[in-house]
């Protein structure tokens, strides 16, 4: 199983799923702003020291930090 | 609507009761509040949601028919709300917000960039039952990036009225006015969205299918601009020369407006001793009105100009870069990268850069945000770090290459902002611990702002800086100068000349009455009942401080009131005749002013942001035990070191 968080930069994966572990508030807010599943998600870049990351998602650009990127279980690098 | 839900009373600025109320829904970045400025013009009213730390911005629209009163509802991508101030957006639109009626009716606005994801957002509206119209922004750049819509076609998909708007041109906007006049006659939905998020997905694409929606490309120009502004090396290279470029234009290009209403100032001084006199009259407009509200007007061109800078900075979409270059340094004080605006205008003042953690998401991160921010070193503490530093060290002294003075100056700043951040580290570990709402930034495509917008976003917020400020900084110099001045004792000085009397009148003044009265408490750090007379009127304002000494040494000797200030000693007590202004004790005031709260328009900021007096009452308390505390342990060390 793979987390949006571990995926390297440039790559882009498909959306399995969104952890169901996750808060459901947190769930919702994840799938508002684009991470549904299905969507595709290109890494754009990372900021270094485990900073966040930019992701490209539902045709726009989205800065999440490391910790809720790890929510978002994602496919193979297509 | 009633005066009821707001956070000031001014019920003849919001909406008259009767008039159909209209809420503007959309995500930040669509173009939401530019719709807003076209179809409201000037005549915004904003003031806080009650109870909660979100900014309510209500205008009129001028409609064929009459008017509508248009509500610009925080940008959101969601109407589930996660906190809070989340909740204040559901609770308007279901109308259990006290004294604020449901909307009559929601106009949605949707980036056509960014339809795919903004569709979700309609969806949740729609699904509120109310009548909806849908604003679509944004055409022009999503048509240029070879992207695709038919909107007659997204009407019918979606079963409610669609108008394309380019706020730039103006082009929809009349068309939009001239609907709002008519809600009861919006088309409803047949078929609406559906509830349940995943089954929303699907609606999405057949919508956006039905539309003939193709995505734009990525904007070119953003991504080989991000990769150099983004750049883990160069990015950082960039954003440092953007902050110094960002001070560098504060500080240089405000000095000289700064320095002309100063000399202004003092020409209506003059004017006023040569046509008033010296008397009761002509002593208050000098020294209260003009003395108490100069100390305002000079910090405004200051304040402006960084305003204008923010606001270029965030149209430009830069201010979202900054957020995610600085994040993972935030990260590490408990706070997130959009702190770190609201930190960077606190170096000029604490009052801009608590308005401006209105961006923040999470309420806990921007109530610490809030509660450190007046630790940062502000434009105000200068004067005094200024005056102090100069009797601490002499001008000249020189450490090898650099200059003694600089160095002291370097030192209270980082100190300040070093303090900042870990208050706010311990803020979010304690009493502000924990929230649920993530930190997430959209990076919108670089875009030109509109001067227009930019001008009334820096306006506005300088004229409730003028207000804020310039209500209570008067108010209190006026006190102050009442203080000084009575009473007169005009029996005992006469035959007295002018500047012993002054002197005489000082010395037995209300003012200097409570300088004694509360001497002991401060008499461990220090300071004699001259410099807590100093520091009493800096609590309205820092810079206080220094006219407030200006003011008690002129009475000693009006000739060079500096010169006397660097020879005082202590008038009485053990200490009597040591000199005052010694090292420790100059140590000690300039760690308190690092510390103290000084500053009556920060806590009014904060009671007006935070929506409470709690959280002033306890930053209050806070900076105060430690500025203290630090104070006597600077005068300690410095005790140790210097004998």
């Amino acid at each position: 199983m793979t987390r949006l968080a571990d995926v390297r930069s440039g790559a882009v994966v498909r959306i399995e799923a969104i952890d169901p572990e996750v808060a459901p508030l947190l769930r919702l807010r994840l799938t508002h702003l684009g991470f549904r599943p299905g969507e595709q998600v290109a890494v754009v870049r990372r900021a270094p020291f485990s900073g966040p990351a930019v992701y490209r998602i539902c045709d726009y650009d989205l800065c999440l930090r490391q910790e809720h990127a790890a929510h978002v279980i994602v496919g193979v690098e297509q | 609507m009633s005066a009821a839900c707001h956070d000031d009373p001014a019920p003849e600025r919001g909406a008259p009761t009767g008039l159909r109320r209209i809420a503007l829904i959309g995500s930040p970045n669509a173009g939401k509040t530019t719709i807003f400025n076209q179809l409201t013009g000037l005549r915004a009213h904003t003031a806080n949601y009650p109870g909660v730390t979100v900014t309510r911005s209500e205008g009129m629209a001028h409609t064929p028919a009459g008017r509508v009163a248009v509500e610009d509802v925080p940008g959101t991508y969601s109407l589930s709300a996660m906190s809070p101030d989340e909740q204040v957006v559901v609770d308007l639109l279901d109308g259990t917000l006290p004294g604020c009626p449901t909307p009559d009716a929601l106009v949605v606005v949707l980036d056509a960039t960014t339809l795919r994801r903004s569709l979700t957002l309609a969806a949740q509206a729609m699904a509120r039952h109310q009548p909806t119209l849908v604003a679509v922004t944004m055409l022009d750049e999503h048509a240029a990036r070879g992207g695709r819509l038919d909107l007659p076609a997204l009407a019918e998909a979606l079963g409610v009225g669609v108008v394309g708007v380019i706020p730039p041109s103006g082009e929809g906007i009349a068309e939009l006015r001239a609907r709002l006049d008519r809600p009861q006659d919006w088309a409803e939905p047949p078929f609406p969205p559906p509830a349940d998020s995943e089954e929303q997905t699907a609606w999405v694409r057949s919508v956006l299918a039905a539309a003939d929606y193709h995505a734009p490309r990525p904007d070119a120009t953003t991504r080989a601009v991000d990769d150099v502004l983004l750049h883990p090396l160069w990015g950082g290279v960039v954003f440092v020369a953007v902050m110094f470029a960002f001070f560098q234009t504060i500080f240089t290009v405000a000095a000289p407006i700064q320095d002309t209403l100063q000399r202004g100032l003092g020409w209506l001084a003059e004017q006023v001793a040569d046509h008033v006199g010296h008397g009761f009259v002509g002593a208050f407009l000098s020294e209260a009105v003009i003395g108490g509200v100069g100390s305002v007007l000079v910090f405004v061109p200051q304040v402006a100009l960084l305003f204008l800078l923010i606001a270029l900075l965030e149209g430009l979409g830069y201010m979202a870069r900054a957020a995610y270059l600085m994040d993972r340094i935030m990260a590490a004080t408990g706070l997130d990268g959009r702190a770190f605006v609201a930190m960077l205008s606190s170096f000029a003042c604490a009052v801009p850069g608590i308005m401006a953690t209105r961006t923040i998401g999470s309420s806990k991160t921007r109530i610490a945000t809030i509660l450190a921010a007046p630790l940062m070193p502000c434009s105000a503490r200068l004067p005094v770090y200024v005056l102090l530093v100069g009797l601490l060290v002499p001008s000249g002294t020189r450490w090898g290459p650099v200059q003694a003075q600089g160095v002291a100056m370097f030192a209270l700043y980082v100190l300040g902002g070093l303090s900042a951040m870990v208050s706010a580290r311990v803020l979010r570990s304690t009493v502000l611990r924990g929230e649920l709402v993530p930190f997430y930034l959209e990076m919108p495509p670089y875009r030109m702002p509109r001067l227009r917008s930019v001008l009334l976003s820096s306006w506005s917020s300088v004229r409730m800086f003028l207000r804020k400020a310039g209500t209570i900084i008067f108010g209190t110099a006026v006190v102050l100068w009442a203080l000084l001045a009575f009473p007169t004792r005009d029996a005992e000085t006469i035959g007295l000349d002018q500047a012993h009397a002054s002197a005489y009148v000082l010395e037995h003044s209300y003012a200097a009455q409570l300088g004694r009265a509360i001497e002991p408490v401060f008499e461990p750090l220090g300071f004699d009942w001259r410099i807590d007379l100093g520091l009493v009127g800096a609590v309205s304002a820092r810079e206080v401080f220094v006219s407030t000494l200006g003011q008690v040494w002129a009475a000693t000797d009006p000739e060079d009131p500096s010169a006397a200030l660097a020879e005082a000693t202590y008038l009485d007590g053990p200490r009597a005749g040591e000199p005052l202004f010694s090292a420790p004790t100059v140590v000690a005031l300039l760690v308190w002013f690092v510390y103290a709260l000084q500053c009556m328009s920060t806590v009014a900021v904060m009671r007006r942001e935070t929506g409470s007096w709690r959280w002033p009452a306890l930053a209050l308390t806070y900076l105060t035990l430690i500025a203290y505390a630090a104070a006597w342990l600077a005068r300690l060390i410095t005790l140790a070191v210097t004998t």
